[in-house]
């Protein structure tokens, strides 16, 4: 994996897009499938795998870029990586919708 | 220059001529050079503009005026769904393409594309496609759904005739030529380069194409499949967007514009590379955050693919799943913000020059920020629910089409022009052209932005004068005509440029980039030898770089056995490791893109049993080019001049077509991707689901197919490991593969009646016909490898088609896999709860 | 919404203004009610916001280019990252959220009990509406109740269309085989514009619709007028 030294230039974007995809598709299938409607407390089932999800997401993020900067040599290359792991990063801010927008509606 | 340095060049030049050069008269036909085609392309490209313009001036007349009689409707509608359609798909994807095949060697300092002819092949299937669907519009009977084809109204029932056939089978040619040339640029930036130039010393130009590539990579398979889906539906009966049979227009919708956003950014990122470029270079600095700038293309490239939905606000997705396509297409905003900022901070600590280049900048500055400020607008999903489909999107697409395209290449145009010419621009008509198109633009759109937000839709043929739009759309029309004429004027003035422009020795804007250190007009071999890199490739010395390499003191510097070379490269580090001999002129490109075009003209005019055929024709071509590929004896390694010598490309252990097929096969997944991702989507969000019917799961053939896959990647793998057994190893994988071939053909037979009843079992049939053709193709394979044995291309050091074959066994076996095992994960779902 | 008035006064000056009397019954620059009204503030909202910004870019360019060395002073960075990645955050991350809130707004309002829930049906090229389940319905206007929420559900028998009445709130796709929802609401008694706004083939141009808002007891006769659907599609 960190074999190609140009797969740490997109390593975190392309798990803010896979991250992009999963969200997309759990909100589609949980509606579907009515898990809006479920609660737990006083949120529902689906808002809350919403939630941990984009979570996980930015932590593997943080994980993927801490992991890429650890042990990559200060090259412009990795200078390159850095930031742009650090946009990907920031980009998970698409997310935040989860926290109080409406679900299925 | 010394003399008998003088005498060198000459010679050398002679030599590399011959070998280079494209032959005049019936021999440009076989042209395969980058210089040629790239030319060729953005010339087409510009008559295509020339087209679309006129078609956007008939736009005008007839909304000049309210309740105008002057087009009805339907000839209306062909009229701006043919202006969208030549705008996007043959002007500005193929003006790009041209100008990056054009530059890209040159600035990388190597003689040409890693595919020549593939390059040629590409230009002669945009050209064929683009003549198609003028042609058709000639005829009156050309595509009339607007540009993005919306199902249902483009599908058999609301659309009968070809009109709408034309668009998906013509786009899916130029498509197909716009694959092969992304293929070709991602290659070509990562593999052929100047020795010494890593990645972080490109002139960030590659940098931008290389990114736009990767894009093209990904963004056009949805719609490719989008394309043969609808098709399909047209042809066939399959139901994939028919929402009585389980289809879902909104099907449609994703795939198109899961290619439609990406698409805008792949034609603004080309135009801001040249601006990188060129805005430096006026103000006499480098450019400033080359690194920050590499990190905010690349953000782009990535976000881009998350914004598609910003398209279909208004198709009742819930908010949750809209805001992050909302805050996507905000958040896009600033990595363009950080390359706007880039550009200043250059000019703020450069020396910049006026000059017509610069005043193209200034357009595209102020035409472009205001799209983007327009688009950030649209983002905001409540905005977008008034000022969806109305004037001011047309207003919004312009600003940035034109401020993020055009401008930037009219200032490439200045910019490059005495490149391609070897003359400079006598500006006599420059300033009042620029400032005619600027002032037009302006009037037209900007009054669009209040038509829009006054209720006027868009693509409509008349409105009532009670409405209260006429005057604005009075001011749109007389500033689309002060900007035609602008058009015009610079076209004048390119050709003024072209024969009276005055000539120069070398480098006129002092420049620090490769492509000016060789003689203007460029000769066919770009470079007589090639330069080695040790610094970033933005802040080289043209001048002094330029006569020496002419004097053949670079690397490859000789010729031998009339052979095409360049340097292949170590993608990352840029150090040379391979002698990359190229194929030379043939007329095959053209060939096949005929046979290539009749297989399209044939589902066109509905000879399905023909069609067949004429693919079969293609598929003997393309073996044919193989014929001039390869060596038939091991070579020792080659002096290349200076350092050590370099293996020839096809004993190398990445050669480019290894990684053409790398690139080939993520296409080609991301089209499988998208497949299966649409039979989900289908089962989610479709009406009339389950199916009414039983869903065909036939767990012999399963078995059977996946067995036989087993064993051809099993073979194919094993015919790299012993030489002697290899022959056996082929033949054996060929057979595998004829066997899941006919199982998997009796199955599609048997259930293609089943396929037109519902989409649940149409999407299954789409699925296994998509791993019957690879089954098909990975046959063709082991038997060409079996010819290639045969005529003596193969040994153990020669085993290049081995492992080129050995990459498509594995993707086929992965993908047949997921083919089998689909049907049960479709019965298992839509068995569940309806919806 | 009163403070939609106050951004129109500020920008009375850009040449935008002169040009927009917001006239026409299909203005959405001319709302009747708080969806419409809703979506016009936050237009003239990103119009200031807009028009500050592009000078503000516009007048840096002009700068560099006509006054060398007026940039100098700040490092080419701080350039970048001021200008290039915090201030376009930092307004962007503010205005998604701004718009995401009256989104949510826009969604949830409610006005005047329950709203009242009728069906636009769109099929080449005219629209039908329907009231109370079908009991009734009505061709090219629709009635609804003065200062009620509307939930205009919408649907089609054939192509996509979207229906759209710019000065009572957003449009939503008519798509087959979906049914998707808008609210609309008027604030006062009038006939309000509408028009399709997909394109649906060649008749698209002349798909328009009338809203008709009448004071809550003549709904109810006006209602109680209509046919059923059987009749009204005749
Ligand atoms: C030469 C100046 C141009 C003028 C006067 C012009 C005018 C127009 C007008 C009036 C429309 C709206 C048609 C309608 O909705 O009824 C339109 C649509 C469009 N234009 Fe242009 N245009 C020009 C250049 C361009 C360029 C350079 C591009 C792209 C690179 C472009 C791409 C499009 C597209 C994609 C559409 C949408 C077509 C559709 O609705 O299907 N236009 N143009
Ligand atoms: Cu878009
Ligand atoms: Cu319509």
């Amino acid at each position: 994996m960190s074999g190609n030294p140009l797969f740490g230039l997109f390593a975190a974007w392309i798990g803010w897009a896979g991250g992009f995809l999963i969200l997309y598709a759990l909100q589609a299938t949980g509606c579907r499938a009515g898990w809006d409607s479920h609660m737990i407390g006083a949120v529902s089932t689906l808002r809350l795998l919403l939630v941990a999800t984009a979570l996980t997401i930015v932590f593997v993020l943080l994980g993927l870029s801490w992991k890429a900067r650890r042990n990559g040599p200060a090259s412009p290359l990795a200078r390159i990586g850095a930031l742009a792991n650090g946009a990907a990063i920031l980009a998970t801010l698409c997310f935040a919708g989860v926290l109080w927008l409406g679900m299925c509606a | 220059m010394t003399p008998s340095r003088h005498k060198t060049a000459l010679r050398l030049h002679r030599e590399l001529t011959d070998i280079w050069a494209t032959p005049p008269g019936w021999g440009r036909l076989q042209a395969v050079n980058h210089t040629v085609i790239g030319k060729r392309f953005m010339l087409t490209a510009l008559v295509f503009f020339a087209i679309g313009g006129v078609l956007a001036m008939l736009i005008r007349t007839q909304l000049a005026t309210t309740q105008s009689a002057f087009l009805d409707a339907a000839a209306y509608a062909q009229v701006f769904t043919m202006h969208g359609v030549v705008m996007m798909f043959l002007f500005a994807i193929p003006f790009f393409e041209g100008l990056a095949m054009y530059l890209l060697p040159k600035m990388l300092g190597s003689r040409d594309l890693a595919f020549p002819r593939m390059s040629a092949y590409g230009y002669w299937c945009y050209l064929f496609g683009g003549m198609f669907l003028v042609g058709a519009l000639v005829a009156g009977v050309a595509p009339d759904g607007g540009w993005f084809m919306y199902t249902p109204l483009s599908s058999a029932t609301y659309t009968p005739g070809v009109n709408a056939d034309v668009w998906l089978l013509g786009i899916t040619f130029v498509e197909i030529s716009a694959l092969s040339a992304a293929i070709e640029i991602l290659v070509s930036v990562l593999k052929l380069r100047a020795p010494g130039m890593s990645l972080t010393r490109m002139p960030i130009f590659a940098w931008y194409m290389l990114v736009v590539a990767g894009m093209m990579l990904i963004g056009f398979p949805p719609l490719i499949l989008g394309s043969i889906l609808l098709e399909a539906e047209r042809a066939f009966s399959l139901p994939f967007f028919d929402p009585a049979r389980g289809g879902d227009p909104l099907l449609w919708q994703h795939l198109f514009w899961l290619f439609g956003h990406p698409e805008v950014y792949i034609i603004f990122l080309p135009a801001a590379g040249a601006l990188s470029t060129i805005i430096p270079t006026l103000a006499r600095r480098p450019l400033e955050g080359y690194e920050i700038a590499v990190a905010a293309v690349i953000a782009i490239a990535f976000l881009s693919f998350g914004l598609w939905v910003h398209h279909m606000y208004t198709v009742g997705i819930p908010h949750v799943a809209l805001s992050f396509f909302s805050a996507a297409s905000g958040l896009v905003a600033v990595p363009t913000g950080v390359q706007i900022f880039a550009w200043l901070a250059t000019l703020a600590h450069g020396k910049p020059r006026m000059s017509v280049p610069m005043l193209h900048v200034f357009g595209f500055l102020f035409v472009f920020v205001l799209g983007g400020l327009t688009g950030v607008m649209l983002a905001m999903v409540p905005f977008d629910w008034q000022a969806h489909d109305t004037h001011f999107v047309v207003a919004h697409l312009h600003y940035v089409l034109v401020g993020g395209f055009v401008f930037p290449m009219m200032a490439a145009a200045y910019y490059w022009l005495p490149h391609i010419f070897g003359r400079q621009s006598v500006q006599h008509l420059s300033h009042a052209a620029f400032w005619m198109i600027f002032v037009g633009f302006n009037l037209t759109f900007f009054a669009m932005h209040l038509t829009g937000l006054r209720g006027m839709p868009r693509r409509i043929s008349t409105y009532p004068p009670e409405a209260g739009w006429e005057t604005l759309n009075f001011v749109s029309s007389m500033g689309g005509f002060i900007m035609t004429t602008g058009f015009a004027l610079v076209a004048l003035d390119f050709l003024l440029l072209a024969v009276f422009g005055k000539p120069f020795r070398r480098n006129p804007w002092r420049a620090g980039t490769l492509e000016w250190a060789m003689p203007t007009p460029p000769p066919a071999y770009a470079f007589a030898s090639l330069p080695e890199i040790s610094a970033r490739a933005d802040r080289l010395d043209p001048d002094r770089l330029g006569p020496a390499l002419a004097a053949g003191k670079g690397y490859l510097g000789s010729t031998r056995h009339g052979w095409m070379e360049v340097l292949g490269v170590d993608m990352v580090t840029g150090r040379a490791e391979q002698v990359v001999v190229l194929p030379n002129r043939t007329c095959l490109p053209l060939l096949t893109a005929l046979a290539s075009g009749s297989v399209f003209a044939l589902l066109l005019l509905k000879l399905y049993w023909l069609a067949p055929l004429a693919l079969l024709v293609v598929v003997a071509l393309f073996l044919l080019w193989t014929r001039d590929c390869g060596l038939t004896s091991d070579l020792a390694d080659l002096p290349v001049g200076h350092g050590p010598n370099l293996p020839h490309h096809y004993h190398a252990e990445r050669p480019p077509s290894y990684w053409a097929m790398v690139f080939t096969l993520a296409a080609d997944a991301t089209l499988y991707a998208s497949l299966l991702f649409g039979a989900l989507f289908l089962w989610l969000s479709a009406p009339n689901w389950p199916p009414g019917l039983d869903i065909p799961v036939d767990a012999f053939t399963c078995v059977a197919v996946v067995a036989a896959l087993v064993i051809a990647a099993a073979f194919g793998r094993q015919s790299l490991s012993g030489n002697d057994r290899v022959a056996r190893s082929l033949c054996f994988a060929a057979l595998a593969y004829g066997a899941a071939l006919i199982v998997l053909v009796a199955f599609l037979v048997g259930i293609h009646g089943a396929a037109t009843r519902h989409a649940a079992v149409a999407s299954i049939f789409a699925v296994k016909s998509y791993a019957a053709l690879h089954i098909a193709v990975g046959l063709v394979l082991s038997l060409f490898c079996l010819w290639r044995i045969g005529s003596g291309h193969v040994s153990a050091r020669r085993d290049l088609d081995l492992r080129l074959g050995r990459l498509w066994h594995m993707f086929t076996l992965i993908t047949g896999l997921a083919a089998m095992a689909f049907p049960f994960i479709l019965t298992l779902l839509a068995g569940g709860a309806g919806p | 919404m009163r403070r939609a008035i106050g951004f129109r006064g500020v920008l009375a000056f850009s040449s935008v203004l002169p040009l927009a009397g917001c006239t026409g019954d299909l203005s959405a620059l001319d709302p009747a009610g708080p969806f419409a009204a809703a979506i016009a503030d936050l237009w003239w909202l990103m119009l200031a916001g807009g028009a500050a910004i592009f000078l503000l870019v516009l007048g840096l360019f002009l700068l560099v280019l006509f006054r060398p060395g007026s940039g100098r002073r700040i490092s080419p960075s701080r350039w970048i990252w001021v200008g290039g990645v915090v201030f376009p955050l930092v307004t962007l991350v503010a205005l998604i959220g701004h718009g995401l809130i009256r989104g949510e707004y826009i969604l949830n309002l409610r006005i005047g009990g329950d709203p009242v829930e009728v069906e636009a049906r769109g099929s080449m090229w005219h629209w039908e509406f329907r009231y109370a389940d079908g009991a009734r319905a009505s061709r090219g206007v629709l009635h609804i109740p003065v200062g009620r929420t509307v939930v205009v559900t919408a649907t089609s028998e054939d192509v996509i269309h979207s229906f759209w009445a710019p000065r009572l709130g957003g449009k939503i796709d008519a798509i087959p085989g979906h049914a998707a929802t808008v609210r609309i609401l008027a604030d006062r008694p009038g006939i309000y514009g509408g028009i399709c706004s997909e394109y649906c083939g060649t008749g698209h141009d002349g798909m328009r619709f009338e809203v008709h808002a009448h004071p809550a007891e003549a709904y109810e006769a006006v209602l109680a007028g209509l046919s059923g659907e059987r009749e009204a599609a005749r």
